[in-house]
């Protein structure tokens, strides 16, 4: 095996590579959205992102995505042709108030970030007694 | 003072790749796989960025010159899902790209991690420059 590929950083904000992570620039991923009736689930496509390279944040209604890619720059070897530049994936969305924000979970497996929006149960409709 | 032409480049490259993002969008019939090539005198490396695309699913061929991604990205079979919002496009796709020079077929190297498929070509013993000899 060529060992020209750096292997993963350890601290993904800061990938041991030719150019410096403070220098990317940023990118929008394409997301998809899906509802499973008790779930909202956020599909995004964060190609060379690690689980240690996502960050999720909530503040307010507001939740923001931030996935840094481990680096792929190959050691020693100069760009000829650049369609995606080593880049960080940002995307903020706004949360309806029936989502759980307490029980937000997410994955990645092969590039793809998968974040899961539980619904808030809600409790059965109760009647009121008229006196 | 502001350094004018970078902030430019840089807003200029900003308007591009979301232009490219929403054209993306628009075209769905197949998937974009972006890549990126990276050399110097005896390696290319080729970047490509397949994410959600299985190992199973890709394919690459090089030729002496030529290097061939293709593959599929399938879309999950997800019976009890409703689909609100789709920006990821499904389908086969192939890539094609001429090498700098002819390689060795025999030292390829392919490694696919966290969606980006990364392959190494070494340039052939045979098409490698050679001094000549001045003779006296």
């Amino acid at each position: 095996m060529f060992n020209l590929f750096s292997q993963p950083a350890s601290a993904p904000a800061a990938p041991a590579t030719s150019a410096p992570a403070a220098s990317w620039s940023e990118a929008t991923p394409n997301v998809e959205l899906l509802d499973t009736g008790s779930d909202l689930v956020l599909v995004a496509e964060v190609p060379g992102v690690a689980a240690n390279g996502l960050d999720l944040t909530v503040e307010g209604d507001r939740l923001t995505l931030t996935a840094t890619p481990t680096t792929q720059v190959p050691k020693g070897l100069q760009p000829l042709h650049q369609e995606c530049p080593p880049r960080r994936f940002t995307r903020s969305f706004v949360l309806s108030e029936t989502i759980d924000s307490a029980r937000i979970s997410a994955s990645v497996n092969d590039g793809v970030a998968r974040i899961t929006l539980p619904r808030r149960t809600t409790s059965a409709p109760r009647r009121i007694i008229v006196k | 003072m502001y350094p004018l032409p970078n902030l430019f480049s840089s807003r200029f490259h900003d308007l591009v790749t979301e232009f490219d993002r929403l054209s993306r969008t628009v075209d769905q019939r197949s998937p974009a796989v972006p890549l990126n090539i990276w050399s110097d005198d005896d390696a290319v490396a080729v970047t490509v960025e397949v994410p959600g695309i299985a190992r199973a699913d890709l394919g690459i061929e090089a030729t002496a010159d030529t290097l061939t991604i293709s593959g599929e990205r399938k879309a999950a079979v997800e019976p009890t899902t409703t689909s609100i919002l789709r920006e990821r496009a499904y389908g086969r796709f192939s890539r094609t790209v001429t090498l700098p020079w002819r390689i060795d077929p025999e030292r390829v190297e392919a490694r696919l991690a966290n969606g980006v498929l990364s392959v190494v070509l070494r340039r052939a013993e045979s098409d490698k420059p050679r001094r000549i000899a001045v003779a006296a």
